[in-house]
């Protein structure tokens, strides 16, 4: 059959599908691949708020490179992460499991502990702001009982990096501990009962039947869990401001800083794209690794 | 491949060219003549927008007057506003500033004028064109709000630097009222004696102007010099700084700073926490309806030198992209008549910079501010920065803490923010 012979009707098919995804096109083109190449060209510029845009090669990234407070920046990225992602699937798989069938109420659990998922992050800081800070909820009720001061959390070196993993982890293990819960429902139960009748103890059964069960969605939380935590901005932006000192300087504050602070928009950019590299490289080791622990049979 | 097929391809690829292209034109729009800054309507009637900081809508329907006078005044012009939380006030502008999207009329606050000039159209000649008689406004704003010889807005409030005292505790605590050029000795010992039962006797926080001026006061030492440098790493700068932290790590005279919150001050303050802060006389009439205590105005303490004190206060001025320039100098002197900042000042809302309606902020001001008010003017010179003082500012806050918590000296401090500021 000649190639141009075909019926008539996938002409029409093309036209309409053009049609639709018209809109959503024009919204990607227009608010994300548009900006996206904008600062890929930006990160190679010296670009300033006013005046003179001059091309400058690789001098932002070596600039970034060497400044202390970047570097800095990087560190505290990747203790965020560090101390963020183990702690979150810990609490999220350890509360999935312990909301087991049998527990009452765990419908409205689950509500609890999603909770702090969709209440807005800036009241979320408050909150904990109110909590940490001398004479808060911490510091006042320790002095009350023992007449002694917990440290001031957030402004005082070695504490406030802590404290921010602390209300990050209250703030976003719900959305983990859901996936956990759907997929630790979704193990047929005859597994389970077999392991039991054949006198497999609670951790065994925990290691050996739940965990590789609920493998793919370890993989899924782990690999999205770890994406928004190296762009960690809100909790510490709000919180700490970056302080005391740097202490909690993370990247992307360094970005927030250089484009909407000093206006150095190509600077910016560079450190911008720096962390999309940074991601995509720890993603793609992430799913290099899944062949040898992500379990996809039932 | 068919041609059915390519058809189809044909009209995602022209779909996909003229998104780009829209896209583009959209990123740089702004230098076209309805720029986001203002535009003109057949009849030739002008809309201008104004951008402002506002705390809340009590805030924001006071300036709406103000926007609404200048419609009266000139009813061919009007004037959308637009505001943002101070804290975000300044993000935004840059921004904007930047894209060419700025409002015509831009509010600028003294102490930053010098990192945002590139945006603003210089206002000397149409000051000369609509003979602008500016002898009225107080010169040290006006000082303010200048930067290399050229005037970039015009003042509509002023204000030198004092502390707001919680009379009720001082009352409690025995501690006479603090009398005008009261000393650093008077001060720190009143400090001491209100500092009991979990309160403080003051609030120190690293934020600039407020702690630049106790630091006037006891040493002398300024953050910039005569060419506009940095030079927070000076001797007295750095006796005088230790000496504020210390207030905090080793007199602990007031409360320990629980990392960078902007809100710190006033909300220690307003809760009855502390017993003296820092203030502008722009803050006075609103911490006083908002206080559940009595509220009263001393001097900055005075050092070896006399008393001292910085002033600061904020205008408007005109957008470079700004499309009718002409319009928007008509709106601006308007917003900053003798008609308009009387208002202000009668209502609180701010200290007038013009001299001959200054007095009407006292009509609702409390008994014995003026001798305050006119001792700080009388020893205040303007707070002038460098041409990129909002990274100072926010790298004193990160770092200063760890001075004000005792993990680190003074010096240390002052070095580090030296070292990181922007040249």
């Amino acid at each position: 059959m000649h190639h141009d012979a075909k019926p008539p009707r996938l002409r029409r098919d093309g036209r309409a599908a053009a049609l639709f995804a018209g809109p959503s096109l024009i919204g990607l083109t227009l608010f994300t691949l548009f900006p996206i190449v904008l600062s890929l060209v930006m990160a190679f510029f010296q670009w300033p708020a006013v005046g003179e845009r001059t091309f400058n090669g690789l001098e932002n990234f070596a600039t970034l490179f060497t400044d202390p407070v970047f570097r800095r920046a990087l560190l505290n990225t990747l203790l965020f992460v560090v101390l963020y992602l183990p702690l979150n699937l810990i609490v999220s798989v350890g509360l999935a499991v312990w909301m087991g069938p049998r527990i009452k109420g765990r419908k409205a659990l689950r509500v609890v502990f999603f909770l702090p998922v969709v209440t807005p992050m800036v009241a979320n800081a408050v909150v904990w702001r109110m909590i940490y800070q001398p004479n808060g909820l911490i510091d006042g009720s320790l002095y009350a009982a023992t007449g002694t001061h917990a440290p001031n959390f957030l402004g005082e070196q070695g504490w406030a990096m802590f404290a921010v993993v602390a209300m990050s982890v209250w703030q976003g293990f719900g959305y983990n501990m859901l996936v956990f819960s759907a997929a630790l429902d979704a193990i047929p139960r005859h597994l389970l009962e077999a392991a039991q009748i054949d006198g497999a103890g609670p951790w065994r059964q925990f290691f050996r039947i739940m965990l590789p069960m609920i493998s793919p969605a370890l993989f899924f939380a782990t690999t999205m869990t770890l994406i928004t935590s190296f762009q960690i901005f809100t909790q510490p932006f709000l919180m700490t401001g970056g302080g005391p000192g740097n202490d909690t300087e993370t990247l992307m504050m360094f970005v927030f800083d250089k484009g909407f602070s000093i206006y150095q928009f190509g600077l910016a950019s560079a450190g911008a794209w720096i962390v999309f590299v940074l991601i995509l490289g720890v993603t793609a080791v992430q799913f290099a690794g899944q062949r040898k622990w992500v379990n996809y049979d039932v | 491949m068919g041609r059915q097929m390519h058809g189809g391809r044909r009209s995602l690829a022209i779909a996909t060219a003229v998104v780009i292209a829209g896209g583009l034109t959209a990123g740089c729009g702004g230098d076209g003549q309805d720029s986001a800054g203002g535009s003109k309507a057949s009849n030739g009637a002008v809309a201008l927008t104004w951008s402002m900081w506002a705390s809340g809508t009590e805030d924001r329907n006071a300036w709406q007057k103000v926007a609404d006078q200048v419609t009266q005044k000139y009813p061919n012009i009007k004037i959308t506003l637009e505001t943002a939380p101070f804290a975000d006030y300044f993000s935004k502008l840059g921004t904007r500033l930047a894209g060419g999207s700025a409002a015509c009329i831009v509010s600028m606050q003294s102490l930053r004028t010098g990192g945002y000039v590139s945006g603003m159209r210089p206002l000397d000649d149409l000051i000369k064109k609509n003979g602008l008689d500016i002898a009225d406004f107080d010169s040290s704003i006006m000082a303010g709000l200048a930067s290399g010889g050229k005037q970039y807005a015009l003042p509509y409030d002023v204000g030198s630097l004092i502390l707001t005292y919680n009379k009720d505790m001082f009352k409690a605590a025995g501690v006479p009222d603090p009398k005008v050029g009261w000393s650093v000795a008077d001060f720190e010992s009143a400090a001491k004696k209100l500092t009991t039962g979990g309160k403080y006797g003051f609030v120190a926080y690293p934020s600039a102007l407020g702690m630049f001026s106790m630091i006037l006061s006891k040493t002398g030492a300024e953050p910039m010099d005569a060419s506009g440098k940095l030079t927070l790493t000076t001797e007295p700068m750095k006796a005088g700084f230790q000496w504020y932290a210390d207030l905090v790590a080793k007199q602990g005279v007031a409360p320990k700073v629980p990392g960078v919150d902007n809100n710190f001050t006033e909300t220690q303050f307003l809760n009855g926490n502390v017993a003296m802060s820092v203030n502008g006389p722009w803050s006075v009439l609103e911490l006083k309806a908002k206080a559940k205590f009595d509220v009263g105005l001393a001097t900055i303490p005075a050092g070896p030198n006399g008393t001292k004190s910085y002033s600061a206060g904020s205008g408007f001025g005109i957008s470079q992209s700004c499309p009718y320039p002409d319009e928007a100098f008509k709106a601006v002197s308007t917003m900053t008549s003798a008609e308009v900042l009387g208002q202000l000042g009668s209502v609180g809302r701010a200290y007038p910079a013009r001299k001959s309606v200054q007095n009407k902020w006292y009509e609702n001001a409390f008994e014995g501010s003026k001798p305050v008010l006119d001792a700080a003017n009388a020893s205040a010179k303007p707070f002038r920065t460098t041409s990129n003082w909002d990274p100072v500012e926010k790298l004193l806050a990160q770092y200063g803490i760890q001075a004000f918590n005792g993990q680190s000296t003074g010096a240390e401090v002052l070095s580090q923010v030296q070292q990181q500021a922007p040249a």
